[in-house]
């Protein structure tokens, strides 16, 4: 019986990593917009900053592949 | 100084967030009727340009300021980044491509034109020092976004465009890291082994 993670009563081993970051990565951005509307203006500022700094993680993350060009 | 009154710059900003929406509405519908699931790198895409239509939305709750546009610039440069990295990955012939051409550029080429778009509108926004005035700003009687239906429909539909790209991108990648490429759903796809 493969190994399950509680959270998402899916296999762990499908989904190794963690939690998914992109949609994470959406889901902050949404917030940060929701924030500005319910004039939360700071949070939003801060909570669109994290998303910021999380996506340019994640861009290193994917940015796997090496580029056969010479610059 | 270029004298610019706050009515004009807010219906600006909503056209410029329309357009940021009917970008994200054209992706989503290359995903569905071409059954094209966007990589991560696309994927990120999409993350910069909400991030571009968070500093627009900004403008038209709170009235333009130059950090709003500097918001807008930060995610733009980011996709821009994204967009060129992913150029870069194909621009020699026989590296193939990801996607369909529409038009005869890849999506990630004209997500790279859009980006390079919004920084020059960006910049030439900014040019427009009579829009932050505070004897220009709106008037309490106007209401939130200065009582223009069209900057609303626009906040809103981008909320929704926000939300839509958690919930599909959710479905695509399930609570894990997203596959490069795609395949399928991949959530879906488990939630049925599973039942």
């Amino acid at each position: 019986m493969p190994l399950r993670d509680p959270c998402y009563k899916l296999p762990v081993s499908r989904f190794y990593g963690g939690p998914n970051v992109i949609s994470l990565l959406f889901a902050l951005m949404t917030i940060a917009i929701i924030l500005a509307w319910r004039d939360r203006w700071r949070l939003s500022y801060m909570v669109f900053a994290v998303a910021l700094v999380m996506s340019i993680y994640w861009l290193d993350y994917h940015a796997t592949s090496p580029l056969t060009i010479r610059l | 100084m270029i004298i610019l009154a706050p009515h004009p710059s807010r219906t600006l900003n909503a056209i410029g967030l329309l357009v940021i929406c009917g970008i994200l509405i054209a992706a989503y519908a290359f995903q569905f009727a071409l059954d094209e699931l966007p990589c991560p790198l696309c994927l990120l895409q999409r993350v910069a340009l909400v991030g571009v239509g968070y500093g627009l939305c900004l403008n038209l709750i709170y009235g333009a300021k130059p950090h709003h546009y500097g918001i807008m610039l930060l995610a733009a440069i980011y996709g821009g980044s994204v967009s060129i990295r992913q150029i870069l990955l194909h621009i020699v012939p026989g590296t193939g491509s990801y996607g369909s051409p529409v038009l005869g550029l890849h999506y990630y080429t004209w997500a790279g034109i859009s980006f390079f778009l919004v920084i020059l509108g960006t910049a030439v926004m900014l040019l427009f020092e009579g829009q932050y005035k505070k004897a220009l700003v709106d008037k309490p009687e106007h209401g939130r976004f200065g009582g223009q239906p069209l900057a609303k429909f626009a906040f809103f539909l981008m909320l929704f465009l926000a939300l839509a790209n958690v919930l599909t991108t959710f479905l695509e990648c399930g609570p894990g890291i997203c596959d490069d490429p795609p395949t399928d759903y991949k959530l879906l796809e488990e939630l049925k082994s599973d039942g």
